[in-house]
């Protein structure tokens, strides 16, 4: 009997593991202890109390939390599908591109550059009522009289926020969309263009099934990181006026923070994580397929 | 002949829309960044102007003097920051991308029980928003008291960044053909030596796109920040842009100076990057 | 034994003498000692950090700032500290906003440093700082209280007098009641260009605007047991003039969705005639680089609510003291060094409101060449008469985020004023319940 050799895939693995282990798999064992404990920050005491399932008892029975959920859905749904789109026509536009390449390559990552905190308070003057850009645009080029409300109509205050994550994350569908346009081998696209394809038809035979693993990766690639729009809804309207912009995030950071309950927040984070691993896998599966489509071993 | 000309002007007319569309989508991406560079060298009294002001009637860099003269003379620690920022996104950078390598050639490279679950599940230890993480997190460093350190930074950023950069390196491995390894194996190098003299060199710019996005999430991220910073010890540059921001006042040239100061760099280096990493994505991140 | 006689003898000086025999002992001796501290950062807040080099020398003391950062993060970060029991520092900032939610970790200031110190402070801005008997902080020259500043030029335009004077019968002069104020404020205000006035809209801010309405109108926010209160009549009313003024479009259409920042970008901007704000942006709105309403702006005290009374929301910043720190004595001196007189008239120097009397008579005196600062001071002296501070819960700033979305949605006519405040204030009860407080 030889002493255990753990095999080299695991070995190679193992710093992966154990960092991954420190950074997230501690602390998020401790949120989901914490999720079953009245847990307030100003009495730390309340940390050792178990109450069992009410904290999720008190959110799935609040309406507010359920708008909050659907709302986020509907964000991330419009916001995902708008980037994919306008991701898809800057690549084609780019790559088309005679000359400049470099420099339109690196303008068209320009908002990758700009930290969402720093989108959300752009966003936020760009919009503003009185005295922001878009409104002073509008006036200025007779558009419109009025001071239009951006941030506070619901319809036009979810816009703006849809608006302001599109722009920060575009560039990501963008690039990878690109990636696969660059990768794409010339014979098919020549082919059928001597076949008497038109245009469309070129694109929506030849062009497309081979970019679409490249705009679902970019689909998955974001929807795991959809949180970064907590920072900028932060900023921009915080899950307001009278909660019609409110968000899971804002409402688990408002919860977790500034009412100090940490435990009923903990509650609503593993919501909002189950959503996340929801799209993840969802897009994951779709890669997979079209992965597959392509040929590729997986 | 008629037929010719008109194709022609078609396609005359088809380079003119092309033209035109790129540049007013490229003016869209850069609008809201060129009026934050604007915005900097403007005296507030414009940038809030009403009616507005278009045409900047005077410019200056006095946001950028104010900015690193002294506390209380409308500076801030930027020198201490960029210091934090550039350390932190740089060594975390550094390894993730190796853990990275590490993870994604095992990935590649062999068959074990388990594969695919294990590989989704690295993906999704990224789902777990920050403002969720963030305290359980203080929680785990406060007890090993690496609150306001580089190196809790670092670490909490690597673990940011592998699941991605593991993703990323793993397909471009599986581009690179495996003959090629074993051939040189059977020249009689040690798979060691296979790996960093023929694999390596071929992955080498799936390898650079990992680092980029990795070195921009790095560079740009704030809710983990803003928890486990506290001091110029550590706190990065997205931090210390609240800096600029009182109990009820906001100083937003100063803000933007302090943005185009983060931005410069970040762009810079994408600019001298950018042919990796579209390169790179291009056979890795997909065909794997 | 050196140290007690020391202390026995000025103790004596100091109830024999006057107080400068005493002040003469603080700020002490401590070498070696390392005092740990988070402070508040920001530009406004940061001067006064450069007189801590001169403490060390003076004490023989080491100052070591743990964090800085804005109020809020810091907020968190106390919070963070409580939660992990973290808190091994000695000295953080503090404010009479924030300082009822963590009662249990400052200590009692007024029993490490001597009464003569303490009674030289403004005695409403002490009333603040203490909880329960215990003087929780002491309050450095960043004390805020509103005063209504105007465009003058509005006030002295004769065809506006006139027009003013037909449609209502009453002499156009700036406000001295909330009732004038919105009057005037639809009078001025031709939307989309410019506005009668303007209110922050959102989280705490639009609440303490609430409550302080509240009180100016007659009414409580908490009663005596320290329940919901402000679903009254006057709750009503003061709810009334937000949502009055939002329907006639006499505010911005965004203000809903101001904070601070915003309204004093929008009057600065030059567009809103009168603005509730706070003493900081006093010298923004004067200066030309950073507003187009320089040198037409005029100042005046708060206006009064229906019952006759000012509103008078305020708030200090100061320093505390932890219970958990070992060595009370040298953090005490540490945080009287940072309030003391001279620290004093250096922030005053710059703007901010001060807490102790006679730093006020020389910021007086110091502005006396300058109409524009002493017309500020003189205003906002007077409204620091009316100064009161909010409710000392540690629950208020959870009522706060429970109140403010309701208080929205009755601006914004989702709801009607009073089907908006009962909503509001059973949230906030059950936020007392949960606390175990009611």
């Amino acid at each position: 009997m030889k002493g255990f050799k753990p095999s080299a895939p695991i070995l190679l693995l193992l710093p992966a593991f154990v960092v991954l282990a420190a950074v997230v798999l501690v602390p998020l064992l401790l949120s989901l202890y914490s999720s079953f404990t009245p847990f307030r920050l100003t009495r730390p005491e309340t940390f050792f109390v178990l109450i069992g399932f009410r904290n999720y008892i008190l959110i799935l029975s609040n309406p507010d939390f359920w708008w909050a959920f659907g709302r986020t859905v509907l964000l991330l749904t419009i916001a995902l599908n708008l980037e994919m789109l306008l991701g898809l026509g800057l690549a084609m536009l780019v790559e088309k591109a005679t000359r400049g390449q470099r420099i339109l390559r690196t303008l068209m990552m320009f908002p990758m550059m700009f930290s969402p905190i720093l989108v959300g308070f752009q966003f936020k003057f760009m919009f503003n009522d009185n005295i922001g850009l878009v409104n002073n645009a509008l006036q200025s080029l007779g558009i419109t009289q009025d001071a239009i409300p951006w941030l506070i109509e619901s319809h036009l205050a979810f816009t703006a926020i849809t608006i302001a994550e599109v722009w920060s994350s575009t560039s990501i569908f963008a690039i990878l969309i690109l990636a696969g346009l660059l990768a794409m081998p010339k014979e098919p696209i020549e082919a059928a263009r001597v076949d008497g394809c038109t245009p469309w038809q070129t694109f929506r035979y030849v062009t497309w099934p081979f970019v679409m693993p490249f705009a679902y990766i970019a689909m998955t690639i974001r929807s795991l990181d959809v949180a970064r729009a907590y920072d900028i809804v932060k900023i921009m309207t915080d899950g307001g006026p009278a909660g019609r912009t409110e968000l899971l995030w804002t409402l688990v950071g408002r919860t977790a923070y500034s009412d100090a309950r940490m435990g009923l927040a903990n509650a609503m984070a593993y919501f909002s994580i189950l959503l996340s691993i929801a799209f993840t896998v969802y897009f994951y599966n779709k890669l997979a397929a079209a992965r597959a489509q392509i040929g590729a071993e997986w | 002949m008629d037929e010719n000309a008109s194709a022609r002007l078609a396609r005359r007319a088809l380079t003119v829309a092309h033209r035109v569309g790129l540049f007013l989508a490229m003016l869209l991406i850069c609008l809201p960044g060129i009026w934050i560079v604007l915005s900097s060298l403007r005296p507030t009294v414009e940038i809030m102007a009403k009616p507005p002001v278009w045409i900047p009637q005077e410019l200056s860099f006095d946001a950028y003097v104010a900015m690193f003269s002294g506390i209380g003379k409308g500076g801030i620690p930027v020198l201490d920051y960029f210091r934090n920022s550039l350390i932190i996104s740089v060594t975390s950078t550094v390894i993730a991308v190796a853990i990275g390598m590490a993870g994604g050639y095992a990935f590649a490279r062999y068959r074990f029980r388990g594969k695919s679950g294990m590989f989704l599940g690295l993906m999704l230890t990224r789902t777990v928003p920050g403002i969720a993480m963030s305290l359980p997190l203080f929680f785990v460093y406060a007890r090993l008291g690496i609150i306001d350190t580089h190196f809790g930074m670092i670490l909490a950023y690597v673990a940011l960044n592998i699941p991605f950069t593991i993703w990323l390196i793993d397909g471009f491995f599986r581009q690179v053909p495996k003959d090629l390894a074993e051939a040189a194996q059977i020249d009689g190098c040690t798979r060691w030596q296979a790996f960093w003299q023929v694999e390596f060199p071929l992955a080498r710019p799936g390898i650079a796109s990992a680092a980029i996005f990795a070195f921009l999430t790095c560079w740009n991220e704030f809710a983990l920040a803003s928890q486990l910073t506290r001091s110029v010890n550590s706190k990065t540059l997205p931090v210390g842009l609240l800096d600029y921001t009182a109990e009820f006042t906001i100083d937003w040239r100063g803000m933007c100076a302090l943005a185009v100061v983060m931005i410069i760099p970040a762009l810079t280096l994408t600019y001298i990057v950018q042919k990796h990493l579209v390169g790179g994505l291009t056979s890795g991140a997909v065909k794997g | 034994m050196t140290r007690l006689l020391l202390g026995l003898s000025a103790g004596l000086a100091g109830l024999l003498l006057s107080s400068t025999a005493f002040s003469a002992d603080l700020p002490g001796k401590f070498p070696g000692v390392t005092i740990d501290a988070k402070l508040i950062g920001g530009q406004q807040y940061e001067k006064l950090y450069e007189r801590i080099p001169e403490w060390e020398k003076l004490t023989g003391a080491k100052v070591n700032i743990l964090s800085k950062k804005n109020h809020f993060d810091l907020d968190k970060e106390i919070k963070s500290d409580i939660a992990s029991n973290s808190i091994t520092w000695c000295v953080g900032s503090n404010h009479t906003s924030f300082a009822p939610q963590y009662p249990g970790i400052y200590t009692d200031l007024a029993k490490l440093l001597p009464k003569e110190e303490i009674d030289a402070f403004v005695p409403a801005n002490i009333a603040a700082g203490t909880l329960d008997g215990k003087l929780v902080m002491l309050p450095r020259a960043q004390f805020d209280v509103s005063a209504l500043y105007y465009q003058k030029s509005l006030y002295q335009d004769e065809a506006k007098k006139k027009a003013y004077k037909d449609k209502y019968g009453e002499e156009l002069a700036p406000p001295d009641t909330f009732d004038e104020m919105a009057q005037q404020a639809e009078f001025f205000a031709s939307p989309p260009d410019f506005y009668g006035t303007q209110y922050a809209g959102k989280e705490e801010a639009i609440n303490g605007r609430f409550y302080e309405m509240v009180i100016a109108d007659g009414g409580e926010y908490l009663d005596k047991d320290g329940k919901p209160a402000f679903n009254s009549e006057a709750g009503v009313k003061a709810l009334d003039w937000f949502v009055n003024l939002y329907k006639a479009k006499a505010v911005p259409a965004g203000t809903t969705n101001y904070l601070w920042d915003d309204l004093g970008q929008g009057f600065a901007s030059g567009t809103v005639a009168i603005n509730l704000d706070w003493p900081g942006w006093a010298g923004f709105f004067n200066d030309p680089k950073s507003s187009k309403v320089a040198g037409n702006v005029g100042v005046k005290v708060q206006p009064k609510g229906s019952s006759g009374k000012r509103s008078g929301w305020s708030g200090a910043h100061g320093f505390s003291v932890t219970e958990n720190c070992a060595n009370k004595e040298a953090a005490a001196s540490l945080v009287w060094w940072l309030t003391n007189e001279d620290s004093q008239k250096l922030e005053a120097a710059a703007g901010p409101l001060p807490t102790r009397t006679k730093v006020w008579e020389w910021d007086l005196e110091q502005a006396k060449s300058d109409p524009y600062k002493t017309e500020v001071l003189q205003a906002f002296q007077e409204a620091a008469k009316n100064a009161f501070p909010v409710p000392q819960t540690p629950e208020w700033i959870e009522i706060s985020n429970a109140v403010y979305p309701e208080l929205q949605a009755a601006i914004l006519g989702d709801k009607t004023s009073k089907q908006a405040l009962d909503d509001a204030a059973a949230k906030a009860t059950q936020i007392l319940q949960d606390a175990g407080k009611l």
